[in-house]
């Protein structure tokens, strides 16, 4: 008789016939080790639905026992979020959701795990939301939510886990949950802690994101959470169920100081990375980077490099551009987003705009979000932690002073404004160093929200 | 083909670790003196500070190894949290009210008592490059940072293993123990020479592909092993981003700091039972860590020996804790197959998990809270037994 069990994030298959096809199945291997048939935890699935095939009876010791069925209360949807759920439920509750920013994903996932009626993990990337999925649970669900992640550790039937948290502790609560959530899905499937969903055993999944990962990264993630099965843009949804946003690029020119350091710091680096293309025409920045440590002119190839970066960051004339216009909006909510940390202490410095940022606890950055709805800050600045997932619902304002991470960075941000609210209508402010590697960037930005953006200026 | 057959296959480039030795004291000797200098400082200036040359060159890699040791070693004092948070929200919540922030900034700092540029400067005084450099928790030596710099740099090699290899000789049990206690897979064998034992240790996920999930696990190994009398690790690491296999061999002398000392017992069951036998059985003595019992092609690592002095007769004897009865016949089973005569399980009867009546057909004895020493020399030396019978609880099942 073959028995599944689990081990450590791993399906065992205790003898299983040596014809059975279930060898064949991707993953399934022979552990020397143990002496048995060995899988992933994400094949647990794949692996009950080939055992039933085959007609091949089989006991399943693998779920943890206490895993009773759990009671919701089926929250209320939008049409295209009960779409959203029926394609879903349609693909054997395992899939990709892609919808934008603001259209209300965590609610297409607490429909889904009440659909379910078992345990379910969700794991989210910020310890802020974290607390912000538990509060929505909460709504819907009158069970204790269990929470692994910002010093918290309790299990249970519903459980939120930041995936740092799932990362560590999913080799023995993978076999917990009959349902998994991956919110900001996107963050997986370039290798970086994919282990958090791979360990995991439980055979309904749901992934959510804006923006959905590309090329082999989408490949990794559709392996292990399920096909795309419904996906949106802003254009879908701006004017009913997103506010109508407008985008305005304002480029800026150095001064004649900056420009000269800018330019300087530039041919340091361009000298040693284009030496280092001639000889690597396919390699990565990644190579280059590991490359450039080893010798003193590399190094000193990425100072340069971070130079550049920080001289375009915040210079003068975007220092005096977002003191202007958060004098012009002096009345509006504002959300000011940056390339990093220093930035964003620099300009609440300046303007008195309250950061927020991985430096302020969360019980500080909680006070000041609220206070924000209410109107009681006019704005926020911050680098990161506002980019993704953080409910602020009525920002109508956005000024993006700077960004790492490209396009994804910029539709989560444009995001973060498109909370419906009557009568909104959003505008984000795009502040640009002319001559720069930015004006390329913000080309990039553009385009990916070109079919959302209904007047360039 | 997983990396851990490549491994097997491919001739592979051993890694010499630059480990910090006498030579490397001048510099950390320089690098403790500044630090100590800057105690009470901002990070953010001592920062700066190592960032410009030290008083004594040191080499770039491993002064960033130093420092990264030292980080850990003491936490950053924050000072004035309280007091930052409310200037932010004083300050903050008045720039809502006034547009200026030159005239916001004069209200809050009048509100809050203090001068604009006092009330600027405590705005942040909280975050982490503002916080103060804490001292060293206890005086450290040259020496003392140079060991624990070679095991973090130990530890970061075995973090990227994909599998280990560990022959060694002495406290091996203590070993096998913390490698199973850490989640890891482990297959012990007979050694080439007497008293050896060789590990085979691997991650149950490692069999798929390379992972850092056990990084943490694999890092932790080498100060345990530094307890035993002698070992030789081998370790098949990946690098640089997983384009390079190296091999890393370690052994006895290696200059690392040993992890703390393990207590002499696994638990106080344990402890209480070994003084309690030694003092009712003068006769016999208790072996804390007998030699490794071979099973087929692996080896089993029993709690206690119990060797009477004048006739050498030897008993095993295992304590278990949490069971099932699955666990223990399969348990019982393998000890069998050890062609273990004299054997005894003492079994924690209030630590059962599961529901299964357990089918007694070994040498057992039932326990709550501590091994009743009389019901083991019961069995081992019945004759011996002076005192009164062993307690109900206790008792001999039928023998095989």
């Amino acid at each position: 008789m073959l028995h599944l069990t689990f081990d450590s994030g791993t399906v065992l298959l205790h003898g299983l016939p040596p014809d059975s096809p279930i060898t064949e199945l991707p993953g399934v291997l022979w552990d020397p080790r143990v002496r048995s048939h060995r899988a992933p935890g994400f094949r647990y699935r794949e692996i009950v639905i080939a055992l039933r095939r085959a007609g091949t009876p089989y006991a399943d010791e693998l779920v943890a026992p206490g895993c009773s069925p759990v009671q919701w209360r089926t929250p209320e949807l939008r049409p295209y979020q009960h779409a959203a759920l029926v394609a879903w439920d349609g693909a054997a509750r395992a899939g990709l959701v892609v919808l934008p920013t603001g259209s209300g994903k965590t609610r297409v996932a607490c429909a889904a795990m009440a659909a379910c009626g078992v345990p379910a993990v969700c794991l989210v990337p910020t310890r802020a939301l974290l607390h912000q999925w538990r509060t929505e649970i909460e709504r819907h669900y009158a069970g204790p939510v269990g929470c692994l992640g910002d010093g918290d550790h309790r299990i249970e039937h519903v459980t939120v886990a930041t995936f740092e948290g799932a990362y560590r502790h999913m080799t023995r609560l993978g076999n917990r949950f009959g349902l998994l959530v991956v919110d900001e899905v996107h963050h997986f499937g370039c290798g970086l802690r994919d282990e958090a969903l791979e360990l995991c055993a439980a055979p309904r999944r749901l992934g959510l994101t804006a923006t959905a990962p590309q090329g082999e990264a989408l490949r990794h993630v559709i392996d292990l959470t399920g096909p795309v099965v419904c996906e949106l843009a802003i254009g879908d949804l701006a004017g009913e169920w997103l506010a109508e946003f407008e985008s305005v690029v304002l480029t800026l020119r150095l001064t004649s100081d900056e420009q000269r350091r800018y330019a300087a710091s530039v041919a340091v680096f361009r000298s040693a990375f284009d030496s280092f293309r001639a000889v690597s025409r396919t390699a990565q920045w990644s190579d280059f980077v590991a490359m450039a440590a080893r010798s003193e002119s590399g190094r000193a190839a990425l100072a340069a490099f971070r130079h550049s970066r920080r001289l375009t960051n915040y210079p003068e004339a975007k220092r005096l551009a977002l003191a202007e216009l958060l004098r012009r909006h002096r009345t509006s909510r504002v959300l000011i987003f940056t390339a990093d940390n220093e930035t964003a202490y620099a300009i609440a410095r300046e303007n008195l705009v309250m950061p927020v940022t991985c430096d302020i606890d969360r019980t500080e950055r909680d006070v000041a979000l609220a206070a924000f709805r209410r109107g009681e800050l006019r704005a926020l600045v911050s680098a990161r932690v506002l980019n993704e997932g953080i409910d602020v619902p009525d920002a109508d304002v956005g000024i993006i002073v700077g960004g790492v991470s490209g396009e994804r960075e910029h539709v989560q941000r444009v995001g973060r404004l498109l909370r419906p609210a009557p009568d909104k209508r959003a505008i984000v402010y795009e502040l640009v160093a002319a001559a720069t590697h930015e004006v390329r960037k913000a080309v990039e930005r553009r385009r990916a929200l070109a079919p959302a953006i209904p007047r360039a200026t | 083909m997983s990396l851990s057959r490549l491994a097997e296959l491919v001739s592979i480039r051993t890694i010499s670790p630059a480990y910090l030795s006498e030579a490397d004291h001048p510099w950390l000797r320089a690098l403790l003196d500044e630090r100590e200098r800057f105690v009470g400082h901002k990070r953010r200036h001592w920062k700066i500070r190592v960032g410009e040359p030290m008083p004594i060159a040191a080499p770039r890699t491993k002064l960033g190894v130093a420092l990264r040791v030292l980080d850990r070693m003491a936490q950053d004092q924050a000072s004035g949290a309280v007091r930052a948070r409310k200037a932010r929200a004083v300050v903050f919540g008045q720039a809502a009210k006034e547009p200026e922030p030159a005239i916001a900034l004069a209200q809050a700092a009048s509100l809050l008592g203090m001068s604009p540029k006092d009330t600027m400067d405590c705005l942040f005084a909280d975050l982490p490059d503002e916080r103060k450099l804490a001292p060293l928790p206890a005086p450290t030596a040259p020496c003392d940072l140079a060991l624990a710099c070679n095991a973090a740099i130990v530890a970061s090699l075995l973090s990227r293993a994909l599998r280990i290899r560990i022959v060694a000789r002495g406290q091996v049990r203590a070993v096998v123990r913390h490698i199973r206690l850490m989640g890891l897979l482990c297959h012990a064998v007979p050694g080439a020479a007497k008293d050896e034992v060789s590990l085979e240790v691997s991650g149950p996920y490692a069999l798929f592909r390379h992972t850092r999930i056990y990084g943490r696990a694999l890092g932790s190994l080498v100060p345990r092993l530094a307890w035993c009398n002698s070992y030789r690790l081998e370790a098949d690491c990946v690098l640089d981003s997983g384009t390079t296999l190296g091999r890393l061999v370690l052994g006895t002398g290696d200059p690392v700091a040993p992890a703390r000392e393990l207590p002499a017992f696994d638990s106080k069951v344990e402890e209480r039972f070994a003084r309690a036998f030694a003092k009712l059985a003068r006769d016999w003595d208790v072996v804390r860590e007998p030699q490794p019992v071979a099973v087929q092609d692996a080896l089993i690592f029993p709690d206690f020996e119990l060797r009477h002095r004048a006739s050498g007769e030897r008993w095993m004897l295992e304590i278990v804790g949490y069971w099932t009865a699955d666990y223990v016949r399969k348990k019982l089973a393998m000890l069998r197959r050890a062609n273990i005569e004299r054997l005894i399980v003492c079994i924690d009867e209030e630590r059962c998990c599961a529901d299964a009546p357990l089918d007694l057909d070994a040498r057992i004895v039932l326990y709550r809270r501590k091994v009743d020493p009389r019901a083991v020399l019961a069995i081992v030396d019945p004759g011996a037994l002076t005192v009164a019978p062993a307690s109900p609880r206790s008792r001999k099942a039928a023998a095989r």
